[in-house]
């Protein structure tokens, strides 16, 4: 249901996918391990929910395989680099969040910066 | 690590493509996934299914989305595909009695499936574990002439089928007894032993846990050498120590070596009528040369490896050629016409087993088609009952294919989950399903959840799937059909009526066939029950004694151990009568066979006389009960000074003498007499009514006894008769043996009762199982048809609303909706009829005392299910009665 033309922000488990990509291309595991990391061990992609992602990510053109130039790559392992679609997409997703960040502080929800 | 194994499952459910490409690291995530358990196995299971939720959760878009967007056929989606599945799982949740009926129903029907499948799987599919298992054959003896079948052989018949050595590579002999004592630091105990040909093993291709199995080398001197333990013996005696090996250890009182011990786990697989059971404690070795022994002495129960290619039939035709040799060696052999048949031994062992596994899968396939139209009708009601929302849904522009995709969403999730749950519970159902199973009925020592019963239950899941979604989608097109009707919630008849009819009807065809099979399986343990077996087994309580050879020797000693326990059972407190005999009906039966002829009988005839040979002592008959029809019982006087006599049953009767009189002729039976068998003249002084020897289905095949003075073996039986609770006296028994002689143990102490029972198990097995089933059947039925009728009854509310308010009184509007009722029941009911008598082939093996066809049967459950029909009727048809016309025709 992707809405061409307007740039749509992407929600949940795709949000953190990007976002752990956003910095450096990486691996499968590895941005697992971002996340975790990321939300101080709140959230644990599985295999199932974090390949399932990938695929939908990399069909919608948001992120694409990648060869890195670090010297930790490893070659049996496939590297996924985040793509200007995708960028546009996290940034909206940002903006978003912003956007309700900046209303919790107004009503009081959260205390000023 | 089970959750690497599970992973690695899982990962088989995505496509070939999805696989290829994240496959490997799909692992690699799945073992991070589930790497920091909390320890024990709760913490893993957590995370197993933590891994399942996940997988499974997002399995759907893996298979729904495909390809770049680019190539992405239009309307195909994955979004819709995910959103509908979004808005199927909660609509499921939300009706919560809804869904565990239908998850419910699908779990049972998969579970019991999945029980049924692993116990067939385990015993009929998987290969028996040994080398080339396919290549191994039974031979059996068959002796036409005097109407047995299925006989072991005697040793020299084995040494002239080994000649036949371009059809066999291989041929292998055992005979089990659990009559061996051993003598381990001053105790004594019984052991079940197997005396092996020193091939077996080395045949069969099993190798040594520890030590050595016996070589063929060994073999070639003329006393069995060593003793091979089984590893469970070795683990209990002597504590896994490998210390044992190459000491000495008295069996039956003779110095043995212990050579070696067997791997854990090794099983024999003869058929039940082998008296060969599937373990045994230990195993010691007949000499290599068989020649030597008594030609007509059948104890050998064999199995020939046959050369690679070498079919079925090639085997049989050599070892036909064989047995024509050894008529022409041995003419003792020709009278009765002996010749070898072969058969592939795992088809052999699980010859008895198989007609009941199979009927026991039909059934529970049965089953699950009831349970599967039990979920179509809920589904169907379901569809019927939101055809309003369907109808405004249809209204506002929702195609035909988006209103199918929402109820087929709803059906796959109830199939996933229904399936997922049958499958834990089938797992469940095995356990319980191979702890019920009767001795002989099932010889695998487990039952995995293999491949096979994994690929069998996705079978029948996405079967159950498919058939539940196309009920759905016919009653999905008859609600969008009319979308008019639809607003009002109120559709008399058409497709959606006749689809649950249907399914109502199959209901009761299915409750029909399984509730006759379970009631001919229980008339069939009455009649068993019922059936004379020649003596009175309840009351009884019997326990084995095995006497030394090598502590007591002579004849004499042993003939007076026999008495001396008698004595001291016969003054504990409420026994009755105590006899003792060397096989006890249903449990020791057949292990050999040998001839007893008449006088005068030439030797190419003698094998037409075979008899079994029991040795009692003088009050055994009496105390379980046999009645002598001729001559007398054995007396005291009747021991090794007394004239040799002996009292054989009515079969034996019949057979030497057919003219009659048997009483005071003279025949020629073997006894054991100075530690071998020999052919003696006796006098027959008495007949007894037949005796039931291998259960009470089977008809004796002939038995002499000696009395146990005159041919004292070394393994005795005693038949304990008392007036109360049989179990009251075991605790008396071990120390009134003891009492005659401190090296005399009674093992295996148990009430004749529980042999009997354990002698029916395969009938009380199907009779238990098929109970339970059929009571689900019925239940299942019942419930289909009370829904069927509520929702005719509703439909036609207004129309009853109509006909009350111009007069109908309310039996015409009961009679009405029972009539409806009564149609679909006897449509059902007739339909099931047909299915029992086609069932009827299926089960004539299986049944005892009455006809698969049985008119009583088939009539009474027929009447039985039309009245359960009826009372499942009656609730709704008398709701309908009570239909308040005024507010039925407010209703807009």
């Amino acid at each position: 249901m992707t809405d061409r033309g307007t740039t749509r922000p992407v929600a949940g488990t795709s949000f953190y996918v990007l976002l752990a990509l956003a910095d450096q291309p990486r691996y499968g595991l590895g941005i697992a391990e971002e996340v975790a990391r990321r939300t101080g061990g709140e959230i644990r992609l599985g295999p199932g929910t974090l390949y399932g992602t990938l695929k939908k990510l990399l069909e919608e053109g948001h992120i694409g395989e990648v060869t890195p130039s670090g010297h930790d790559q490893d070659p049996r392992r496939r590297y996924y680099g985040i793509l200007p679609a995708g960028r546009l997409a996290l940034s909206a997703e940002a903006a978003r969040l912003e956007q309700l960040v900046f209303a919790a502080r107004a009503k009081g929800a959260l205390p000023l910066a | 690590m089970a959750t690497d194994r599970l992973a690695r499952l899982l990962l088989r459910l995505y496509p070939r493509a999805f696989r290829g490409r994240f496959g490997t690291e799909w692992l690699e995530t799945a073992a991070w996934y589930t790497r920091d358990a909390r320890p024990g196995r709760l913490g893993s299971l957590r995370l197993a299914a933590r891994l399942l939720a996940d997988t499974l959760r997002t399995l759907p878009h893996a298979y729904l989305s495909g390809g770049p967007p680019g190539r992405r056929p239009a309307g195909a989606s994955p979004g819709r595909w995910g959103q509908d599945l979004g808005f199927a799982a909660r609509a499921v949740v939300r009706s919560p009695v809804f869904t565990v009926a239908a998850v419910g129903s699908i779990a049972l029907g998969i579970a019991s499936n999945t029980a049924v499948f692993s116990v067939v799987n385990g015993v009929l599919l998987r290969p028996l574990p040994y080398v080339d298992p396919d290549r191994l054959m039974v031979v059996w003896n068959e002796f036409p002439g005097a109407g047995l079948s299925r006989l072991p052989m005697s040793g020299p018949e084995l040494q002239v089928l080994r000649g036949e050595s371009e059809a066999f590579e291989g041929v292998a002999g055992i005979w089990a007894t659990s009559g061996t004592v051993v003598e381990v630091d001053g105790t004594v105990s019984q052991l079940s032993t197997g005396l092996i040909t020193p091939d077996l093993f080395d045949l069969l291709g099993v190798q040594a846990h520890a030590g050595r199995l016996f070589e063929r080398a060994e073999g070639e001197e003329p006393t069995p050498a060593g003793v091979v333990l089984s590893h469970a013996l070795w683990q209990q005696r002597y504590g896994g120590d490998r210390a044992v090996i190459g000491t000495t250890i008295q069996l039956n009182g003779r110095p043995t070596q212990v050579v070696g011990v067997l791997p854990e786990g090794f099983t024999l697989f003869f058929s039940e009528d082998s008296a060969v059971p599937p373990t045994l404690d230990a195993y010691t070795a007949l000499p290599w040369d068989l020649a030597p022994l008594p030609p007509e002495q059948h104890f050998l129960r064999v199995v020939a490896r046959v050369r690679p290619g070498v079919g079925v039939e090639d085997a049989g035709a050599a070892a036909a050629r064989a047995s024509g040799v050894a008529r022409r060696l041995y003419p003792g052999l020709e009278a009765t016409g002996d010749h070898f048949t072969v058969r592939p031994l795992h088809e052999d062992s699980v010859s008895a087993a198989r007609p009941a596994l199979l009927v026991l899968l039909g059934s529970v396939g049965l089953f699950l088609l009831l349970s599967l139209a039990n979920v179509s009708n809920l589904v169907l009601a379901r569809t019927l009952a939101r055809g309003r929302e369907f109808a405004i849904r249809s209204a506002i522009g929702a195609s035909a294919g988006s209103l199918a995709r929402l109820v087929v969403a709803e059906v796959l999730i109830l199939s996933v989950v229904g399936s997922l749950v049958g499958l834990a519970l089938g797992h469940l159902g095995t356990t319980a399903l191979w702890g019920l199973r009767p001795l002989g009925l099932a010889r695998a020592s487990d039952v995995p959840l293999d491949h096979r019963v994994l690929g069998f239950t996705l079978g029948m899941s996405v079967a159950a799937a498919l058939g539940i979604a196309l009920g759905s989608l016919a009653a999905v097109r008859s609600v969008r059909s009319r979308p008019g009707a639809g607003g009002r919630g109120d559709l008399p008849g058409g497709p959606g009526r006749r689809l649950r009819e249907l399914g109502t009807v199959l209901q009761l065809a299915v409750g029909v066939v399984l509730v006759t099979g379970s009631s001919l399986m229980i008339q069939s343990l009455r009649s068993l029950g019922q059936e004379s077996v020649g003596f009175e087994p309840a009351g009884a309580l019997t326990f084995r004694v095995a006497l030394n050879m090598g502590r007591f020797p002579t004849d004499g000693e042993r003939a007076r151990l026999a008495r001396e326990v008698e004595r001291k059972l016969a003054d504990i407190p409420g026994v009755t009568e105590a006899g003792a005999t060397s096989h006890l009906p249903f449990v020791e039966w057949a292990n050999w066979a040998e001839a007893a002829p008449p006088e005068g009988t030439p030797a190419s005839e003698r094998s037409a006389y075979y008899a079994d040979l029991r040795a009692v002592t003088p009050s055994y008959l009496r105390a379980i009960g046999a009645r002598v029809v001729a001559g007398r019982h054995f007396e005291e006087t009747d021991d090794a000074s007394g004239a040799p006599v002996v009292i054989i049953d009515e079969t034996m009767a019949r057979r030497i003498f057919p003219e009659g009189d048997p009483v005071g002729r003279t025949v020629l039976p073997s006894r054991f007499v100075n530690g071998s068998f020999s052919e003696t003249p006796a006098r027959v002084v008495g007949v007894v009514q037949d005796i039931r020897d291998r259960s009470p289905a089977h008809p004796s095949t002939g038995q002499v006894f000696w009395p146990f003075a005159q041919s004292p073996r070394w393994e005795l039986t005693y038949f304990v008769r008392t007036g109360g609770d049989p179990s009251a006296l075991a605790a008396a028994v071990p120390g009134a043996v003891r009492a005659v002689d401190p090296d005399l143990v009674a093992a295996r102490i148990a009430p004749m009762d529980a042999h009997v029972r354990s002698a029916t198990g395969i009938t009380r097995f199907l009779a238990l199982v098929g109970t339970i089933f059929s009571g689900l059947a019925v239940l299942l039925a019942a419930i289909g048809l009370y829904g069927l009728v509520a929702f005719v009854a509703t439909q036609r509310t207004r129309e009853v609303g109509v006909r009350m308010a111009l007069g109908a009184r309310a039996p015409e509007v009961l009679g009405g909706v029972l009539r409806h009722g009564a149609r679909v029941a006897g449509a059902g009911v007739l339909l099931g009829l047909a299915g029992a008598l086609g069932a009827a082939r299926l089960l004539a093996g299986l049944v005892y005392g009455v006809s698969p066809h049985d008119p009583v049967t088939l009539g009474g459950v027929c009447v039985a299910l039309v009245v359960v029909a009826l009372a499942a009727s009656l609730g709704p048809a008398h709701r309908a009665t009570r239909t308040d016309p005024a507010l039925v025709l407010r209703e807009p």
